[in-house]
């Protein structure tokens, strides 16, 4: 792939919801304290969370659902074409 | 958190201090470097009577020399009117003895000598005693200003980029090219020197080029091209969490 080509793949929107907030508010959480539980810093949680992170760590998704007891699907949602 | 994890992220804490301290140290350090070579191979020799001549005192208004070995027609000259005294100053160990622990000592003359260079002088001298060093000068400065802008990049944790591999390959031509260039106009100006007229059969014509400098270069080349992988890595895990 060409550079041109990469940079625009990267920019591209995600086709990946992370449905970090709804879940907090659920469980009565913060950001912050869910940073301190799942133990990554809050910047990169915060990335998470605004949909800029381009890949997750089984680890990190597995604490996560750990923390917030829900399931990987209910955290993450594809809203790409397709049946959905 | 649990306090396993608790220590684990203090010990992450104190290598992120530790890794930040150490670039710290390592950017003072170049500094110190880049501003001793700008002052001994830079300043000094443009300073020097070769150059500018604006020098003054021992350390900035040497009289400016190439080192050469005294031929073997001046030390046969020499045997002939010194004798037995040869090699040494005063006694030698031929002389005297036995010995006591602690007399095996001896003042001998030197085989090397220094070739003082007046002005006016040609382009070859004057490159030979002041060109030559203040190239290398100007060769090592480029690469520690280049490193050093590297280094400071670190310190911000951003290595890995394009810029920094530009700057990496710079360090290598500049090394590699520059230095070359330099130890051919040292050797040279050398020459020139030594095959004055008025030197002629009083010392031995000798010279060397090192290919040091274009190893070194090709070196660091490879270098970058670890640091390229290294940014094609940076970018496949930003944005991981």
């Amino acid at each position: 792939m060409k550079r041109h080509e990469e940079r625009a793949a990267e920019d591209e929107p995600s086709l990946i919801e992370v449905r970090l907030d709804e879940l907090l508010e659920a469980r009565g959480l913060t950001l912050t304290e869910l940073a301190k539980r799942v133990d990554i810093t809050l910047a990169n949680l915060s990335v998470l969370k605004n949909g800029r992170a381009r890949a997750v760590r089984f680890s990190t998704l597995a604490a996560i659902c750990r923390e917030l007891d829900c399931q990987p699907g209910d955290l993450l949602v594809y809203t790409g074409p397709g049946p959905h | 958190m649990s306090v396993l994890s608790s220590g684990a992220t203090d010990a992450r804490e104190r290598q992120a201090l530790a890794a930040r301290v150490s670039v710290v140290v390592l950017e003072g350090l170049l500094w110190a470097l880049l501003t001793v070579v700008l002052v001994t191979n830079v300043a000094r020799p443009l300073a020097g009577d070769a150059m500018l001549g604006i020098g003054e005192g021992p350390y900035w208004g040497t009289t400016p020399s190439v080192t050469a070995d005294v031929s073997d027609a001046v030390w046969e000259r020499a045997f002939e009117t010194l004798g037995d005294d040869l090699p040494a100053f005063g006694p030698g160990m031929m002389v005297g003895g036995p010995f006591e622990r602690g007399e095996y000592v001896e003042a001998t003359l030197p085989n090397r000598t220094d070739i003082s260079v007046w002005s006016p002088m040609t382009f070859r001298q004057m490159v030979a005693v002041a060109g030559a060093p203040l190239l290398s000068g100007v060769v090592v400065a480029a690469a520690l200003a280049l490193a050093i802008r590297i280094v400071r990049d670190l310190r911000r944790g951003r290595l890995f980029d394009a810029a920094n591999l530009t700057r990496t390959y710079q360090i290598a031509a500049v090394l590699g090219v520059g230095g070359m260039i330099a130890e051919v106009a040292t050797a040279w100006g050398r020459i020139g020197v030594l095959t004055s007229p008025r030197l002629a059969g009083y010392v031995d014509v000798d010279w060397t080029v090192s290919f040091t400098p274009l190893v070194l270069g090709l070196t660091i080349a490879a270098g970058a091209e670890m640091l390229r992988l290294g940014i094609r890595m940076q970018r496949d895990v930003e944005g991981l969490v």
